[in-house]
C-alpha cells in the first residue's frame, strides 16, 4: 500500500517498536525459545537472546508524535503460552543462546540481555521465556536492545520483569507504542514511570 | 428524666433514640451500598442501567427502615400488610416477567458468561454481543441483524462462547487416494500451517490419518488458532491446503467405489488384483 504524507515543518521517523503492533494485536507477550539451559541450585545466568521487532514510521510534530504505520519485516508466528482458558497468546521466536550480544539485522531483531535467577533448592530446567509487553523497555542505537529478569521460584514457575535501563552507554529510549495502546483500548494500566510492576508470571512450565 | 418517661403520647426518649439511630443507620447503609453497587457494577452495566439499579436497592433500604420504625412505634401493620399483599400479588403477577428478566440481568452480570463484543450462541442465535442491559442482551447476528434477547431466557439458554479461551482448535477432515503417502502428505501440509501466523507454533499442528475409508484415506488436519482469528484463519489455511496438494498434484478423489481389473490368464479379465482402474458411482 502507498501512502502520501505531507509532512511540512514535521520530521519523520523509521524506529523500531514492540512486536505486537501488527497482527490485529492477537497478543500481548513476547515468547522466546532457547536451547535448553541447566541451572544448579542458587545460580545466576546471564544470557543473551534475539527477538523479533518491528518497524514503527512515526511523524513527529511540533506539540506531539503520531504513529503512521507500523510493519514487521520478520516474519510473524504467535503461539500458546498456557492453557487455552487460562493461558496467553505470545508474539512466538526462537533463539540462539548466546554469551553476549550477538550481531543482529537490525531491522528485523533486536537483543535481549536476560539473566536468569534459580531460587529454588534444586537443579532447574529453562528453555523459554515470556514476557509481558508492559514489561519491554526498548533502547536503541545501532541495535535495538532491552534487558530483562527471570526469577525461576519454582520448578514450572518464573517470575519475568523488564529493567527500564539501556543494554550499553550511548542508547536512547525508543518510541512506546505500548502506553498509548493501552489507554485506548483499556487492557490493563499504563506504565508509570517509577512504579515497579511484579512482571510476568510465567506459570505454563519452563521448558 | 428517665429514657422510659413518655414524651410524646406512649414515645419513650428511648424509643425517640432508637428510632433516630434507625433513620441514621438506614441512610448510612443505604448510601454505602449504593456505593459499593456502584463500585462492583461500574464499566459492567451501563450508566442509565446503574441509576436505576441503584435507587432501587437505595429505596429498598429506606422502606425495610420505615418498617422497623413502625414495630418501635408499636403501629399494627397487619391491615397494611394484608393490603400490601394484596397489591404485591397484583403486581408480581403483572410483572412475572419483568422481575425474572430483572434478575436474571443482575445474575447474568455478576457470572458473566458472556461480555461485550464476544461472539456467542445463545440457544438456536449466533452473534455477537453488543450490549447487556438490566432487562435485556442486545446481539446482532452474521447477517447483522439487530436481536433483543431477554435475559430470562438468555440466563436459562444454553451458552456457547467461542471467544471465551484465548485460543480454539481448528479440525479438517481431507480425503485423499489410497496411494498417497501419509509422509509426504504432512511434508506438505505441515509448511503450509507452520508458515501462516495464526496457526499457533504451541500446540503444534498435527496431521494424522484418521480413516481407511473404502475409496479413500481421510487425513484428520488439527492447529490451534487465537480465538479471534478463527474464521479468518479456518478459511485461509483450507484454501491453502488445497492449493498446496493440488500444486504437488494430490487430488481429492470423487466419493464413489473404485474396482481394478487385472488380465487374467488367456487375455481374459479377472475381477481382482491391480493395475487398470474403473470406477462405477
Amino acid at each position: 500500500m502507498e501512502k502520501a504524507i505531507s509532512v511540512g515543518l514535521s520530521r519523520l521517523l523509521v524506529h523500531p517498536v514492540e512486536p505486537f503492533n501488527t497482527g490485529s494485536g492477537v497478543a500481548g507477550h513476547l515468547e522466546v525459545e532457547f536451547p535448553q539451559l541447566i541451572l544448579e541450585a542458587g545460580a545466576t545466568e546471564t544470557v543473551f537472546l534475539t527477538f523479533p521487532i518491528e518497524i514503527g514510521v512515526f511523524v513527529e510534530g511540533l506539540r506531539d508524535t503520531e504513529i503512521l504505520d507500523v510493519f514487521s519485516v520478520e516474519k510473524v508466528k504467535y503461539s500458546l503460552y498456557g492453557s487455552p482458558n487460562r493461558g496467553v497468546i505470545t508474539r512466538f521466536a526462537r533463539s540462539l543462546r548466546h554469551r553476549e550480544a550477538p550481531p543482529v539485522d537490525r531491522t528485523r531483531e533486536g537483543v535481549i540481555k536476560l539473566s536468569i535467577r534459580n531460587t529454588l533448592s534444586e537443579w532447574a530446567k529453562v528453555s523459554r521465556v515470556v514476557l509481558d509487553e508492559a514489561e519491554m523497555h526498548l533502547y536503541v542505537a545501532d541495535f535495538t536492545a532491552m534487558m530483562a529478569v527471570m526469577r525461576i521460584t519454582g520448578m514450572e514457575v518464573a517470575e519475568v520483569s523488564g529493567v527500564d535501563r539501556p543494554l550499553k552507554g550511548g542508547m536512547a529510549r525508543a518510541h512506546d507504542l505500548f502506553t498509548a495502546r493501552r489507554i485506548l483500548q483499556l487492557r490493563a494500566p499504563p506504565r508509570i514511570p517509577g512504579v515497579e510492576r511484579k512482571g510476568f508470571v510465567m506459570e505454563g512450565g519452563l521448558s | 428524666m428517665s429514657l422510659s418517661t413518655p414524651l410524646i403520647g406512649n414515645l419513650t426518649l428511648w424509643d425517640l433514640a432508637v428510632i433516630a439511630a434507625t433513620i441514621v443507620s438506614a441512610f448510612i447503609i443505604a448510601h454505602l451500598v449504593s456505593l459499593y453497587m456502584k463500585r462492583a457494577f461500574s464499566g459492567k452495566v451501563r450508566g442509565r442501567d446503574l441509576d436505576i439499579l441503584l435507587k432501587i436497592v437505595y429505596w429498598a433500604v429506606l422502606v425495610i427502615a420505615i418498617l422497623l420504625i413502625f414495630s418501635q412505634l408499636n403501629i399494627d401493620l397487619s391491615g397494611l400488610l394484608i393490603a400490601g399483599g394484596i397489591v404485591g400479588i397484583v403486581i408480581g403477577i403483572a410483572s412475572q416477567s419483568v422481575v425474572g428478566n430483572l434478575i436474571s440481568g443482575i445474575f447474568l452480570i455478576i457470572e458473566r458468561p458472556v461480555s461485550i463484543g464476544d461472539e456467542v450462541r445463545i440457544g438456536d442465535v449466533e452473534g455477537y454481543i453488543e450490549d447487556i442491559r438490566i432487562l435485556s442482551t442486545i446481539m446482532r447476528t452474521h447477517q447483522g441483524i439487530y436481536l433483543r434477547v431477554p435475559n430470562e431466557k438468555v440466563f436459562n439458554s444454553h451458552i456457547t462462547n467461542y471467544v471465551a479461551h484465548v485460543a480454539r482448535r481448528v479440525e479438517y477432515s481431507i480425503g485423499v487416494g489410497h496411494g498417497e503417502d501419509l509422509k509426504r502428505l504432512r511434508g506438505i501440509i505441515l509448511p503450509i500451517l507452520q508458515a501462516s501466523p495464526f496457526a499457533l507454533a504451541r500446540p503444534e499442528p498435527e496431521v494424522n490419518l484418521a480413516i481407511i475409508g473404502e475409496d479413500r484415506l481421510v487425513l484428520s488436519i488439527q492447529f490451534w488458532t487465537p480465538s479471534g482469528s478463527y474464521t479468518a484463519a479456518r478459511s485461509a489455511l483450507l484454501e491453502e491446503i488445497q492449493r498446496g496438494l493440488a500444486r504437488e498434484g494430490i487430488e481429492i478423489p470423487p466419493p464413489g467405489r473404485y474396482i481394478s481389473f487385472s488380465a487374467g490368464e488367456g487375455g481374459r479379465g479377472a475381477a481382482s488384483g491391480d493395475a487398470s482402474a474403473g470406477r462405477s458411482p
